[in-house]
């Protein structure tokens, strides 16, 4: 297990190296001189040259990027333009608003999608199969940004039971988390209600069944625990998600997240902070299913004995 | 049940969230205010929605318009525009005299306290423009200055490298904020930016969300503010803002959405701030393409003529905006009230038919802003009735500003120019064909340049007044490099009771002196 572990941790390495490269590249080739949108109009060439110089945009591309990688080794993001301090500080503050939104919706989202999926799937061809099947796909299909401004407009403008956005205390969690969730909660009630399907077709839950086991202990411990895998593997990369594909929740509900600071930061052709938030993105997500992968070894006892072997 | 039945469950839960959406309005949540008794009573914190980040409080290391707006409260300039008034006028200054073009004196007011309690001197403007020498964003501001000759502690006199009448406009630039000499001898560089004259003192700054801002009971530029705390909270999204007024959560927002704007008239408990902003936008054309046929002058008037101005105003912002006639904005020192190139659609098809433009296809390219997304398809749309087609090229701002400045292929683009309240920054930057960046039309033209030169240096003001009104009317009427479409209203949302927001028709609105009467 150890081994497959270090396996994994160094096939991050050529991960980081193919996006950094994309990334700076592509950040590089996008039209327009940030330098001259900078300066004040009254600059002359001259010092549009020395802010240039300054920033450490100047030289060719490739030595840019090597110089970039160079100081990333060091754990040295480069400044930001636009913010005028660190990146890894920009990100770092940002950062625990976006956990407590990504975990906040994934709370919510478990919380709907498991037994909402184990009851569809109990219940196949009932009318509780169709409502849930409904209401996932509502969840899938309406717009985040429209859903968001809905909810604040009940719960924030109408009965002021919560506040429209900020982050200030327990009660401003909600209505993102919910928004957010409820995204997810469609992608993973699905994938419960037919993981949970094929798993209760198997010939150990009828013999269970057969034993004189009752129904709720084989749907919750002989059924669930199987059908766990595929979910782990989705809840990894929905996780993965909430932590950087959060831009219109975190923009509706004036939310101080890292998706919306890396629009800012692209929309300010802010290089050195747009580069490291996506790189910081990656490692994020990298490590995630790291995790995800060494969660779905224990979770199955045959994957587990496959790299114990 | 059937699917059937949980989809019709489904829609009666959505249609009663809809219905429990439309009524029960809430009454906005007030906090009790603090001040005396018998007199009106405060609100003792403002918030204001603004739309875009806040990033540093450092005057120096900024352009954007949010970090302006907080700057203004806590820190003073030598001049600044009167917003009530519309003029420059002194700040920290009280008074200066042109002694010369090239040499200036002026004298500050006496006894204006910093934050940190010590008081104004010309050491403090002389370290100010001594940093702004050495940082990219401020150098150019200062770079007209060749001598600064400090006179006694309030006296300072300034010799410039060239003369210029109006240089008392360019102490107003938002960047050239006074600092404390002393505050950056005893703190750290961080917290000595901070140090300001204004009325409200720096308190927390919390990325992405809010910055806050005490009131500074010592201050003697201004009367202490009836308010104690100041907050700019930062809300991207124009509808959130919206909602966050209504529910009573802020007290003032930005840039509202112009459909909203009948909302906060109409609602007894909001009012609408507006002014004219000062960006003039405008058709412009690049005269140096010479294979286009854009450098025909004859043309160019031609598409003015051709142009409604009203329907692109309704276009783009839903007919707020004022139609220009002149290619300077209208509370800009020297704008002349002339006629301009009315729009007139028979006149402008029979200088077609002359043309024989009939066919033609035109390019042109623009940003992606929303409203000049929809002004380029509305002229898109008006060029198509006389038989003459546009393609349209939208490009992100800098992309845009980058195509403008390196591309000789472009003929037509869209885009607006805010100048300072100075006649000179009007014409020198954008059409002087030596002035700066922001030369997209080409047009090299020395007898404009030496008229642009003459009237930037003429001191008899009668005299100026007249040629900056020739000036206008030979750009408007006869070069036609631009032909002028609108200023834009710029608008604020408040709650009732809010008074002392000055909007900037240049976008870096003041609320130094912000306060909500509760009743």
């Amino acid at each position: 297990m150890g081994r497959y572990i270090v396996r994994r941790i160094l096939l991050m390495i050529p991960v980081f190296l193919g996006v950094s490269l994309v990334v700076f590249f592509l950040m590089d080739l996008a039209p327009g001189d940030i330098v001259a949108f900078m300066a004040p109009q009254e600059a002359t060439e001259e010092e549009i040259e020395q802010l240039r110089k300054e920033l450490g945009l100047d030289g060719p591309l490739i030595q840019r990027y090597f110089r970039y990688m160079g100081n990333l080794l060091r754990g040295d993001f480069g400044m930001s333009l636009s913010m005028k301090q660190p990146v890894i500080d920009v990100f770092k503050a940002r950062f625990p608003a976006t956990a407590k939104l990504a975990f906040g919706s994934i709370i919510v989202a478990m919380l709907i999608s498991v037994p909402l999926g184990i009851a569809a799937a109990t219940h196949h061809r009932s009318w509780l199969d169709g409502f849930s099947m409904v209401t996932a796909m509502l969840g899938v299909s309406m717009p985040s940004f429209w859903l968001g401004l809905l909810l604040i407009i009940l719960f924030a403008l109408r009965l002021g039971w919560l506040p429209s956005g900020g982050i200030h205390g327990f009660s401003s969690v909600i209505l993102p988390a919910i928004t957010l969730g409820a995204g997810q909660a469609g992608h993973l009630t699905r994938i419960t209600r037919s993981s949970m399907l094929e798993v209760i077709r198997q010939d150990y839950v009828r013999t269970a069944r057969a034993k004189g086991v009752s129904e709720r202990v084989v749907i919750y411990k002989h059924a669930l625990k199987n059908a766990l895998i595929p979910i782990i593997t989705i809840f990894g990369s929905t996780l993965g998600n909430a932590f950087g594909g959060a831009v219109a929740i975190e923009t509706v509900f004036a939310w101080p997240g890292v998706g919306r600071l890396t629009v800012f930061a692209i929309n300010h052709r802010d290089i050195p902070l747009a580069t490291g938030c996506i790189m910081l993105f990656t490692m994020i997500m990298t490590v995630t299913m790291l995790l995800v992968d060494i969660a779905y070894a224990y979770a199955d006892p045959r994957i587990k004995a496959r790299y114990s072997q | 049940m059937s699917l059937r039945k949980s989809i019709a469950l489904l829609l009666c839960m959505i249609m009663a969230v809809g219905v429990i959406s439309g009524c029960t309005p809430k009454e906005p949540q007030q906090e009790p205010g603090g001040e005396p008794s018998g007199g009106p009573r405060y609100k003792e914190e403002i918030i204001i929605a603004v739309a875009d980040e806040f990033t540093t409080i450092d005057p120096m290391m900024t352009t954007a318009e949010t970090d302006q707006i907080v700057q203004d409260c806590t820190h003073d300039l030598l001049t600044d525009t009167n917003l009530e008034r519309m003029r420059n006028e002194g700040e920290l200054v009280d008074t200066w005299e042109m002694i010369a073009p090239d040499h200036w004196r002026f004298k500050l007011k006496e006894g204006v306290k910093f934050h940190d309690g010590t008081i104004l001197d010309v050491d403090d403007v002389q370290f100010t423009f001594e940093r702004a020498a050495q940082k990219p964003i401020t150098a150019p501001y200062v770079g007209k200055i060749k001598e600064f000759i400090p006179i006694d502690e309030l006296t300072f006199e300034v010799k410039l490298h060239a003369g210029d009448v109006d240089f008392n406009y360019a102490f107003a630039a938002n960047s050239l904020a006074i600092l404390s000499k002393e505050a950056f001898e005893s703190m750290p560089e961080e917290e000595a930016v901070k140090i300001g004259t204004g009325p409200w003192m720096y308190e927390e700054f919390v990325p992405g969300d809010y910055v806050s801002l005490v009131r500074f009971e010592e201050c003697t530029l201004y009367p202490v503010p009836n308010t104690k705390r100041l907050v700019f909270r930062m809300i991207p999204e124009a509808s959130a803002r919206m909602i966050a007024l209504e529910n009573g959560e802020v007290d003032l927002i930005l840039s509202p959405n112009p459909s909203d704007w009948p909302r906060l008239e109409q609602d007894p408990n909001l009012q609408l701030i507006t002014v004219t902003g000062r960006g003039q936008h405008f058709i412009g054309f690049n005269l140096s393409n010479f294979d286009s046929i854009v450098s025909n002058p004859k043309f160019r008037k031609a598409v003015a003529y051709a142009i409604d101005k009203e329907e692109m105003i309704l276009a783009a912002w839903d007919g707020y905006a004022q139609a220009s006639t002149s290619i300077m904005c209208r509370d800009m020192e020297y704008y002349a009230d002339i006629e301009g190139i009315p729009y007139d659609p028979d006149k402008a098809q029979q200088m077609f038919d002359e043309l024989g433009v009939q066919g033609l296809k035109l390019h042109l390219v623009t940003s992606d802003a929303a409203h000049r997304v929809k002004m380029a398809e509305n002229f898109q749309a008006q060029m198509a009735r006389y038989g003459i087609e546009v393609s349209v090229e939208f490009l992100q701002q800098a992309a845009f500003m980058d195509r403008l400045a390196t591309d000789p292929t472009v003929e037509v683009f869209v885009t607006s120019w805010t100048p300072g309240m100075n006649a000179d920054y009007m014409f020198r930057n954008p059409i002087h064909s030596k002035g700066g960046r922001s030369f997209y039309t080409n047009h090299n033209d020395p007898e404009l340049d030496a008229k642009i030169d003459a009237a930037a240096s003429e001191t008899d003001p009668a005299k100026r007044a007249q040629m900056y009104e020739e000036l206008q009317i030979l750009l408007t009427t006869e070069i036609v490099n631009w032909v002028p479409i609108a200023q834009a209203t710029l608008a604020a949302g408040a709650a009732k009771g809010v008074r002392g927001a000055l909007l900037h028709p240049a976008l870096v609105h003041q609320f130094k002196m912000i306060e909500r009467i509760i009743e």
